[in-house]
């Protein structure tokens, strides 16, 4: 055992005590599960959301991306996911905030009521998330297999079956408290590493110089054509007012100022680090490594050539933070769609049995059948998950631009569109995708283009329907003219 | 919407349009092409104005405070 190995195995623990310590308030109640309590402050909030957001993709993937495609191509696609906060802050942090249930499908539901979308937004949620988590537990993998030396099917299990555990009995609360310890580690380790390659080197400047003088396709965008750039960069501007493990942290806050301050405060966070791995360490391992044959493997080989073993073992515990605080989330969000939205989307039956034994069942049964959505979700991403995928970010991306496609339009022409029906959601949710997956799948479509086809087809539909369709009840109006009323 | 908000997005929009016009990326600026500066500038400066105008404005500290 060395160094590295016990303080990945100090951090495991350290989930699994904050899951076990949790569970007795998660399992009191529906508010206390999915949205802890909505106590949570600010600055609590802020590393929440970021360690959220920042998956494996987001230190792993990233400097991957651009050790493989370049400088411009990774700011591309994470300046996008930067923009959608602004975007969530100003579109959707307040009014969903003010709305105050527990998930994207809620309000969805609420704005176009009819059994079809109540099933099609739970289903799209959880394959793009399955997706997702399947990208998470490479990088996770990956990580222990580098800097442990552990077999990359050991190290996807024990890291998995630790995550699983501490969200499916802690629920929000449990990942709220382990998401702000892993982000500040995350922001300790990356913004650290990059300070001290960057002391080394002289200055940044000094180390964008020779990495794009050593490589000059570093500093290029020749690589991909347009609409690879442009679709990566609008997938993650629009994913981030409706992708549901961010939303599911708006409803966390104490009030809608304070969802729309987390959100920009975790935004700022991101981008330094975003910034500190695609300007410093991408770069100097490209100069280091020239001829990687997994390029997600970059800040790993810088980790393990250029610092010592304490620093290595934060770096484990960093990308497994990075993995986790972000899988954590997307299993919660899946375990939400299953047991919330799809089989009780209305909590505890209004009738409990008379008997008490069977009364008490009844009330803890969707309880126990979110935990049991977790385990099935997290089980069947490991699964895939040793086979991975190569390049992290692109393939999670591309399975955002299928949730993004579906969900947008939808979203925001319900806040913000008085004419916005069930005709024109319906039509726009199911339009989204289609046109996405056909695009996608259509040989010689640029990487991640299709939603620039598919967020036009969405908006098209939603239009159509509105403009043809009757007009929304009156109360529903009536409703949404409250969510926007900040004195209300 | 606030207009403030408008403006806001608007510029957002303004500045990612400018950078993926071709004369952004076609134009080297030092190591990147200026479509990369861009890029991070907005980066950076997209939270940081939405910080400040949220920190400023009187309206939505009235919402957090009507909602404790």
């Amino acid at each position: 055992m060395t160094v590295e190995h016990y303080i990945g195995l100090a951090y495991l623990a350290g989930c699994i005590l904050v899951g076990l310590l949790a569970s007795r308030t998660a399992a009191g109640s529906r508010d206390e599960y999915w949205v802890a309590g909505r106590r949570i402050g600010t600055a609590v909030n802020s590393l929440a959301i970021m360690a959220a957001l920042a998956s494996g993709g987001s230190i792993i993937g990233v400097m991957g991306l651009t050790y493989a495609q370049g400088i411009p191509a990774s700011l591309a696609l994470f300046t996008g996911a930067i923009i959608g906060f602004p975007l969530a802050s100003v579109l959707v942090a307040g009014p969903l905030r003010r709305f105050g249930r527990f998930t994207i499908t809620d309000f969805l539901r609420f704005r176009y009521p009819h059994p079809a979308v109540a099933l099609i937004v739970p289903i799209l949620i959880v394959v793009s998330f399955t997706v997702y988590i399947v990208a998470q537990m490479k990088a996770a993998g990956i990580t222990a297999a580098v800097l442990l030396g552990l077999d990359y099917e050991v190290a996807l299990t024990l890291a998995t079956l630790v995550f699983i555990l501490y969200v499916s009995i802690g629920g929000m609360i449990a990942v709220t408290w382990t998401d702000v310890f892993q982000g500040a580690l995350m922001l300790l380790v990356v913004i650290g590493a990059a300070a001290a390659l960057v002391w080394q080197a002289g200055s940044p400047a000094a180390i964008l110089r020779d990495a794009t003088a050593a490589a000059p396709a570093l500093g290029t965008l020749r690589d991909q054509p347009l609409g690879s750039y442009l679709g990566s960069f609008v997938i993650w501007a629009t994913a981030i007012p409706i992708i549901p493990h961010i939303v599911m942290r708006v409803f966390t806050a104490r009030d809608a100022r304070g969802a729309r301050l987390s959100l920009n405060i975790a935004m700022m966070m991101y981008a330094v680090m975003i910034l500190a791995g695609v300007m410093a360490i991408a770069p100097m391992g490209r100069m280091m490594f020239p001829d990687l044959a997994d390029a997600d493997l970059v800040f790993l080989r810088v980790m393990e050539t250029s610092f010592p073993p304490i620093f290595r073992g934060l770096a484990v515990a960093a990308v497994m933070a990075a993995v986790m605080s972000t899988t954590d989330a997307l299993l919660l969000a899946c375990s939400s769609a299953i047991a919330h939205d799809l089989l009780y989307p209305g909590g505890f039956a209004p009738r409990p049995p008379l008997h008490a034994r069977s009364r008490r069942l009844h009330t803890t049964a969707p309880h126990w059948v979110a935990v049991a959505a977790a385990w099935v979700v997290g089980l069947t991403a490991m699964g895939l998950a040793y086979s991975p995928p190569a390049l992290i970010s692109q393939f999670y991306t591309a399975a955002i631009g299928l949730l993004t496609a579906g969900l947008f339009v939808p979203t925001i022409a319900g806040l913000w569109w008085r004419r916005a029906n069930l005709a024109g959601g319906l039509a726009a949710l199911v339009a989204g995708p289609a046109a996405y997956l056909v695009v996608h799948f259509t040989p010689g479509a640029p990487p991640l283009s299709a939603i620039l086809v598919a967020l036009p087809a969405s908006a098209l539909a939603m239009w159509a329907g509105g403009r043809f369709g009757s007009a929304p009840p009156a109360a529903i109006i009536a409703r949404i003219a409250e969510l926007h009323d900040v004195e209300g | 919407m606030p207009r403030g908000d408008r403006w806001y997005l608007a510029g957002l929009v303004l500045v990612a349009v400018i950078a993926f016009l071709p004369a952004s990326r076609a134009t080297q600026v030092g190591p990147l092409p200026l479509f990369g500066w861009l890029m991070a500038g907005l980066m950076v400066a997209a939270p940081l104005v939405a910080l400040v105008r949220l920190l400023t404005d009187r309206a939505s500290r009235a919402d957090g405070d009507a909602r404790r």
